[in-house]
C-alpha cells in the first residue's frame, strides 16, 4: 500500500486505459456486469464475457456504490442508528437555500450548515446526502461538488469537484472503498475523479472519450478495487452501454 | 613479661611511616594527545532562526491556509474560463495571508514546496481563465501531489516543533 501511495504521489496520470468496449444495452443491471474473479481478473459479462488482467494475482475487495443515477437522497443515517444527516430547504425571493442539519441521537445535539446551492424554485438537482460504506463520513452532492463530513463531529474532512454546477451535468454514479479511503466518482460529462480521503487529496482526473454522447443520468455505476489498481465506469447513451477500464500504471 | 600496648601502636605506626615506596607503576590519568577537549555549555542557546515561537507560528499559519488552498483548487476542477478568475483571486488571498508569515531556517524548504505549488496552480488558473490552456484538471492533479510531499515536510516539523518545547 505504501508503494502504491508513493507511486500515485510521483506521476502525473498514473492510470492506463486497458479496456473500451460498447454494447447493446441488455435488462441486466449494470453492477451485475463487472465482478472480480479469484485469479485477479476483472470479469466482464454484459453480453460475451470476457476477463481482463488488471495486475491483480488474487481477488480483493471492490468499492461500493453509494450514488447512483438521479434519484434523491435526502437523508443518510450512520451504521448504529446514532447520527443523521438530512437536507432542509427554504424558499424566498424566488430561490430556494438548502441547509444540512446534522443530529445525534443520543445527545439530542443539532448542527446545521448552509450549502452553495441555491436553485430558483423547487428543483430536482437538489443536493444529495449518502454515507461513505464504512461510515466514518457523509458525502453531500452540492450540485457536482462533494463535501465531506464526519459522522460524528460533522468536520470538513474533504472536498473535490466533479460536476460543472448550473448546467445538465450532474454526479451519476459515486463509489467508495469499504475503508472508506479512497473515493470515485463519475459525471454525466463522462469525467471520472479519484479522491484519496486520507491525503485529501485529488489522485486522478479523466474524461472518457468514447463515440457516445454525454451518458444519461441513469443507469451508471463506477466501481474501484481496493487500492485503486483499476477502476472500472459503466454509463449509457442511447441505449448502449459503454465500459472503460483504468488500470494503475507501475512505472518502477 | 608483658607487652605495653601503645608501645605496640606506636611502634606499627614508625614502621608505616618509614616504608619504602611501591616498586610497581602507579596508574595515573594520562590524556591521550588525539582527545579533543570538551567544553561543557554553561546555558542553553537558543537557535534564533527557528525558535519554537517562530516554528509554531509557520505551522499553524502555513497549514491552515495551505489547506484552504488545496480545497479550493480541488473544489474547481470543472469550473468554466469565466469562473477561473474568480478562483484565482480566492486562490491568491491564501497565498498573500502565507507568503506574510515569517518564515524560520528550518521551515525553508517546506516553504519552498508550498509556493511552488501555490504559484504554479494560480499561473495555471490564469492561463485557463485567459484562454490560454483547455483545462486545469492536470495542472490539479500535479499540485495534490505536491500537496502530498508538504503534508510530509508539515509533520517533520511538527516533530521538531515537539522536540523544541520539550515534549517527547
Amino acid at each position: 500500500m505504501l508503494i502504491l501511495r508513493l507511486r500515485l504521489g510521483a506521476l502525473r496520470m498514473p492510470y492506463k486505459q486497458v479496456f473500451a468496449h460498447l454494447y447493446p444495452q441488455a435488462d441486466r443491471l449494470l453492477e451485475e456486469c463487472v465482478s472480480l474473479l479469484a485469479d485477479g481478473r476483472l470479469n466482464i459479462d454484459c453480453g460475451a464475457a470476457e476477463q481482463i488482467d488488471i495486475g491483480l494475482t488474487e481477488s480483493v475487495s471492490l468499492s461500493k456504490v453509494v450514488m447512483a443515477g438521479n434519484r434523491a437522497y435526502r437523508r443518510a443515517f450512520s451504521p448504529d442508528g446514532r447520527y443523521q444527516l438530512e437536507l432542509d430547504f427554504y424558499e424566498h425571493s424566488g430561490l430556494t437555500e438548502y441547509w444540512l442539519i446534522h443530529t445525534d441521537a443520543a445527545t439530542g445535539r443539532v448542527r446545521r450548515a448552509k450549502l452553495n446551492t441555491e436553485l430558483p424554485g423547487l428543483s430536482l438537482a437538489a443536493p444529495r446526502i449518502t454515507i461513505a460504506p464504512g461510515g466514518s463520513y457523509f458525502i453531500v452532492d452540492d450540485s457536482g461538488v462533494l463535501r465531506l463530513y464526519s459522522t460524528a463531529h460533522m468536520a470538513d474532512v474533504g472536498v473535490f469537484q466533479v460536476a460543472f454546477p448550473n448546467t445538465e451535468n450532474t454526479v451519476i454514479a459515486l463509489a467508495a472503498t469499504p475503508d472508506d479511503r479512497l473515493i470515485v466518482a463519475l459525471s454525466m460529462w463522462k469525467d471520472i475523479v479519484l479522491y484519496d480521503v486520507g491525503q485529501r487529496r485529488v489522485v486522478f482526473v479523466r474524461q472518457i472519450r468514447d463515440s457516445l454522447g454525454w451518458y444519461d443520468s441513469q443507469p451508471a455505476h463506477i466501481l474501484i478495487t481496493q487500492n485503486a489498481e483499476a477502476i472500472v465506469s459503466l454509463g449509457v447513451s442511447d441505449s448502449t452501454l459503454s465500459i472503460n477500464i483504468f488500470q494503475f500504471l507501475s512505472l518502477i | 613479661m608483658k607487652a605495653n600496648p601503645l608501645l605496640l601502636i606506636l611502634i606499627v605506626c614508625c614502621l608505616a611511616a618509614c616504608g619504602s615506596a611501591p616498586s610497581g607503576p602507579v596508574p595515573t590519568f594520562t590524556p591521550a594527545n588525539n582527545a579533543a577537549p570538551v567544553t561543557i555549555m554553561p546555558t542553553f542557546t537558543p537557535d534564533a532562526e527557528c525558535s519554537a515561537r517562530l516554528l509554531e507560528t509557520w505551522i499553524g499559519r502555513s497549514k491552515e491556509n495551505t489547506r484552504g488552498f488545496v480545497d479550493v483548487m480541488n473544489s474547481s476542477l470543472a469550473v468554466s474560463p469565466q469562473q477561473a478568475n474568480g478562483v484565482v483571486t480566492q486562490l491568491s488571498a491564501f497565498r498573500g495571508v502565507v507568503g506574510r508569515v515569517t518564515i524560520p531556517n528550518c521551515a525553508k524548504d517546506e516553504s519552498a514546496l508550498i509556493f511552488a505549488m501555490m504559484d504554479g496552480t494560480i499561473t495555471a488558473f490564469g492561463d485557463y481563465a485567459a484562454g490560454r490552456k483547455k483545462d486545469v484538471a492536470g495542472d490539479v492533479v500535479n499540485a495534490n501531489a505536491q500537496y502530498s510531499q508538504i503534508v510530509q515536510r508539515e509533520k517533520q516539523l511538527e516533530d521538531l516543533l515537539t522536540i523544541k518545547l520539550g515534549g517527547k
